[in-house]
């Protein structure tokens, strides 16, 4: 087995950025009508302006460049390397609304899917910003027909399966 | 009769469970003893040990290392015999061999990029060179290292109230904080190449010796952070002579350190309830320019301190303004470098000055002469009265508001820190929350009393749900070893705080809240106290059982999700015929009609009792609505047995209502009702936990007004962490998602930007 590597390289290293926050929630709806899934991942700020440096893009303070259309695609490729769902075998493709800066530092970005199919399964992977920050942990709360699941993903466990309940 | 037995048996379950979990925490405390009293408080047989330094330090700009010469004074004052006396080495967290390295846990995925790679490969040289370990005679101690603790053996036990002095001399490689991490080491500025150093956690220290667990044995792996003996402190520190040093403790010889025009704005700034620069940008920057080779000694004395740690930099500015505590002046200063301006300047001080008001008012009076605020980027990290704190503008000096709140927030937590746990002496290393979480608290109310509505990031109740919510498999009780965590941050500072905002304004209230957690500050300042002292003091200080609310909000995972399940209606009957037989009638007029009913009125011409008079008899006849004789002579019976109290009663036309509700998310929480009526107003009902108590599954509660409710709201002040809010309400209340607000309302831009843009910039 070789190693293959990215051509970014890391200007700071995880151990820098010593902070307790590591973590990121994710709500998503699916939308009956639209079929569309309806997502919110909510994520610290400066997390997100890290790990959006770490790919090599011109990120300076995330608050200032919601309008900016480079960042906003780079976020968006980003978002969906970092939060991929596939109904059956069909994988929903996520196009970046927009997003917010809190004052208290999180950060809100807003995800829309193009029409799927919700099938009996759902399969997700959640691994996002935990390349950049070994102990990150993300949340996962899912609505479909009124009912909700939650799910937890870790380094040691990026994927998960929901059973859709008729 | 099987059907009785399995029904008898659920019930015994149910009941159970309730019983567990409002079961007295028995187990889970120690037992009380003359060390530490069941009230919480010390015992008549508390003791601590006594720790005084006297260092000796030297900063090698040039090559980045510290050299020093320390000698500990140690004080056994338990009743007991100590063989062997137990020494942290921090620092050894560094060494390339070290256990944090060791332990962590690695996949293949781990190294995706060049960085990656480069990361993992890159040795630094850290940890301590312990160059020797002598007593006070000069004889040589026997001493072994074991990772990041170190054994010294006196040569012979150390007996209750007896001393020992001992010196070690030590140097080591100051780690890049830019590059290797860490709470503590130097930034690097390429652009005038120079240095700034934040030093701590950088001598050999002593381990705490108590009753609780003998010497605090647990490594440093990097997380649970520490907890050290009180003892006084000299300490002398040799610097470039450009170099502004901050530190734990006083200044003792300002007039050699110090330049004249320094000391007389110092003098002016010991008066000032505002900020005074005794150190501007421009002197500062002028500063940076040429180092030098020649030397100065700060020098630093500090009593009744469990640490001590400094800054340094030919890069700072200073500032410094006074601070009055129930008639006690305190010097607040702050160290940075230009880069922090124009944030650190306008801010820094006021801050320092603010959260020790703040904190002095909820805890204890602040004993300390100084209390120093340093700006280190990145972090934040808390020592005896400094502490390193990040929040940087950009570099044109622009910055976002959440850079701006994250500076406030940063320092406030760690000047706080002086509180819990520099004097408030808890294990960091054993439980994080003890400091972080009671800390994370009393932060919030600081935060809000600076500014109204100030976008806190911990505290608030409903704040905490995303974290505490559904899956529970991956994460842990607050009652977990610090390095044992799942998501550190939600669990040792945002669920703590969170616990002990519910117990403020909702269990106890604020009278009775603030008076404990007040009392337990006071008994355990400068003392070393642990879970159980802080349990025990507020439920006694409080005059409240609260073993349920710790065993749910600090030994579980459960979350609060309380759903309102139905509402029944009722009105009392009040006998009166015409009321009733009127009240039936119109209740009948409302009841839906059958379908088979509706269509034989038109398919159905004729019934054969309608064609046919003589089909009809008495009942067919009767109307049952009509008030008769009889009814009237009963009704007036009835009211003749009733007193006047009873009629007036019967004619308040008062509402009822039954409600029920489950707690689906198992942690048992008070009930907090909001009933809206049609005229408008409201009206709220606070249910204790204890309803739960036999049942904590289900229950119901029948609630009685003068007035028609029109609908009825679960925690309507979001107090409880309920964690799905879409149960709240009857009749339900369809809440828009986050995304679909976002989405209708369309508008993200930052304000500052708008602004800007509004003006044509």
């Amino acid at each position: 087995m070789r190693l293959f590597f990215t051509l970014t390289l890391l200007c700071l290293s995880n151990l820098v950025y010593a902070h307790e926050f590591f973590f990121s929630f994710a709500e998503m709806e699916y939308n009956a009508t639209s079929k569309h899934f309806e997502l919110t991942i909510q994520a610290s700020t400066h997390d997100v302006e890290l790990a959006l440096r770490n790919q090599g893009l011109n990120v300076k303070e995330l608050e200032f460049q919601t309008r900016d259309s480079i960042i906003k695609k780079g976020l968006e490729q980003w978002l969906n390397k970092g939060f991929q769902v596939s109904s059956s075998l069909e994988k929903a493709e996520f196009s970046l609304i927009g997003f917010e800066v809190l004052p208290n530092g999180l950060m809100y970005a807003y995800l829309e899917s193009k029409a799927i199919n919700l099938e009996n399964e759902l399969h997700i992977q959640y691994d996002l910003l935990m390349s950049d920050f070994p102990e990150q942990q993300n949340k996962l709360t899912f609505t479909a027909s009124k009912i909700k699941q939650t799910a937890v993903f870790l380094p040691s466990k990026t994927e998960e399966t929901l059973i859709i309940k008729p | 009769m099987k059907k009785l037995v399995l029904l008898t048996s659920l019930f015994s379950c149910t009941a159970l469970m309730a019983q567990t979990k409002f079961a007295q925490l028995d187990i889970e405390l120690p037992t009380p003893n003359e060390y530490r009293t069941a009230a919480g408080a010390p015992g008549h047989g508390y003791y601590q040990q006594k720790a005084d330094y006297k260092i000796n330090l030297t900063l090698d700009d040039d090559n980045q290392i510290i050299r020093g010469e320390e000698i500990i004074t140690y004080t056994n004052n338990s009743p007991d015999v100590l063989e062997y006396l137990w020494i942290q080495l921090d620092q050894n967290l560094y060494k390339p061999d070290a256990d944090n390295k060791l332990i962590a846990v690695e996949k293949m995925e781990d190294f995706r990029s060049i960085g990656d790679v480069e990361r993992k490969l890159m040795v630094f040289e850290g940890g301590y060179n312990i160059e020797s370990v002598a007593a006070a005679s000069g004889e040589k101690m026997r001493y072994a290292i074991n990772k990041t603790m170190m054994r010294v053996d006196p040569a012979k036990p150390l007996g209750p109230k007896q001393s020992i002095s001992f010196k070690i001399k030590w140097w080591y490689n100051i780690n890049d904080r830019m590059k290797v991490g860490g709470r503590s080491g130097y930034e690097y500025f390429a652009k005038d190449k120079n240095y700034l150093y934040t030093i701590a956690q950088f001598f050999p220290r002593m381990c705490v010796y108590n009753d609780v667990e003998g010497w605090q044995n647990k490594q440093f792996l990097g997380r649970g952070e520490f907890t050290l003996p009180f003892g006084d402190y000299e300490v002398n520190i040799t610097v470039p002579a450009d170099h502004i040093v901050a530190g734990t403790g006083e200044l003792q010889n300002g007039a050699e350190v110090m330049s004249a025009d320094q000391r007389t704005r110092m003098s002016k700034a010991k008066t000032s309830n505002t900020p005074v620069l005794i150190v501007t940008q421009k002197e500062a920057e002028d500063n940076e320019k040429e180092g030098t080779k020649s030397t100065k000694t700060w020098k630093f004395k500090a009593k009744n301190v469990r640490d001590f740690a400094f800054a340094s930099s030919r890069k700072f500015m200073w500032d410094a303004q006074n601070t009055v505590v129930n008639g006690k002046n305190i010097l607040c200063m702050s160290y940075y470098p230009k880069e922090g301006n124009p944030l650190w300047e306008r801010y820094s001080t006021k801050l320092v000055a603010h959260t020790i008001q703040t904190y002095s008012k909820y805890t204890i009076d602040y004993p300390y002469p100084v209390a120093i605020s340093v700006h280190a980027n990145y972090i934040g990290m808390e020592y005896p009265m400094i502490c390193f704190n990040g929040g940087r503008p950009e570099e044109d000096g622009t910055y976002s508001e959440s850079t701006k709140y994250g500076m406030w927030g940063v320092i406030i937590h760690e000047v706080g820190h002086n509180f819990f746990p520099m004097i408030i002496n808890s294990d960091e290393r054993q439980w994080s929350w003890m400091d972080e979480g009671l800390n994370t608290f009393v932060q919030y109310l600081t935060e809000q009393e600076w500014e109204r509505g100030y976008p806190s990031r911990r505290g608030p109740a409903y704040m905490i749900t995303d974290y505490m919510r559904g899956d529970r498999n991956h994460i842990s009780p607050i009652m977990t070893n610090s390095e044992s965590i799942w998501q550190f941050g939600n669990n040792a500072y945002g669920k703590p705080a969170t616990a002990l905002n519910i117990l403020r304004e909702t269990i106890l209230g604020r009278e009775l809240f603030d008076y404990a957690f007040k009392m337990y500050c006071e008994r355990w300042k400068f003392k070393h106290p642990t879970p159980a002292d802080f349990f025990r003091t507020m439920e006694d200080a409080s005059g409240t059982d609260l073993d349920w609310f710790w065993r749910g909000w600090f030994y579980s995972t459960e979350y609060v999700d309380l759903s309102m399940d139905y509402v029944k209606h009722f009105q009392m009957n009040t006998e009166n015929p015409d009321t009733e037989k009127s009240f039936n009638k119109d209740l009948d007029g409302m009841k839906p009609e059958f379908i088979g009913d509706i269509r034989n009125k038109e398919s159905i011409k004729q019934t054969v009792n309608e064609r046919d008079s003589l089909i009809d008899d008495y009942y067919a006849k009767r109307n049952i609505y009509e008030v008769d004789k009889l009814d009237k002579e009963d009704y007036k019976k009835f009211q003749e047995k009733l007193t006047p109290e009873q009629k007036a009663l019967l004619a308040s036309n008062k509402h009822f209502y039954e409600l029920s509700f489950t707690n689906k998310g198992g942690l048992v929480s008070p009930i907090i009702i909001q009933a809206k009526f049609a005229d408008g107003t409201s009206e709220v009902i606070r249910i204790p936990a204890e309803i739960w108590k036999m049942d904590d599954l289900t229950v119901t509660k029948v609630l009685i007004f003068d007035k028609e409710v029109v609908q009825f709201i679960l925690d309507p002040f979001l107090e409880t962490a309920d964690c799905y809010t879409e149960n709240n309400a009857f009749p339900p209340i369809n809440k828009p998602s986050r995304f679909k607000v976002f989405k209708e309302q369309g508008n993200n831009e930052n304000p500052m930007q708008r602004e800007k843009r509004m003006n044509g910039q």
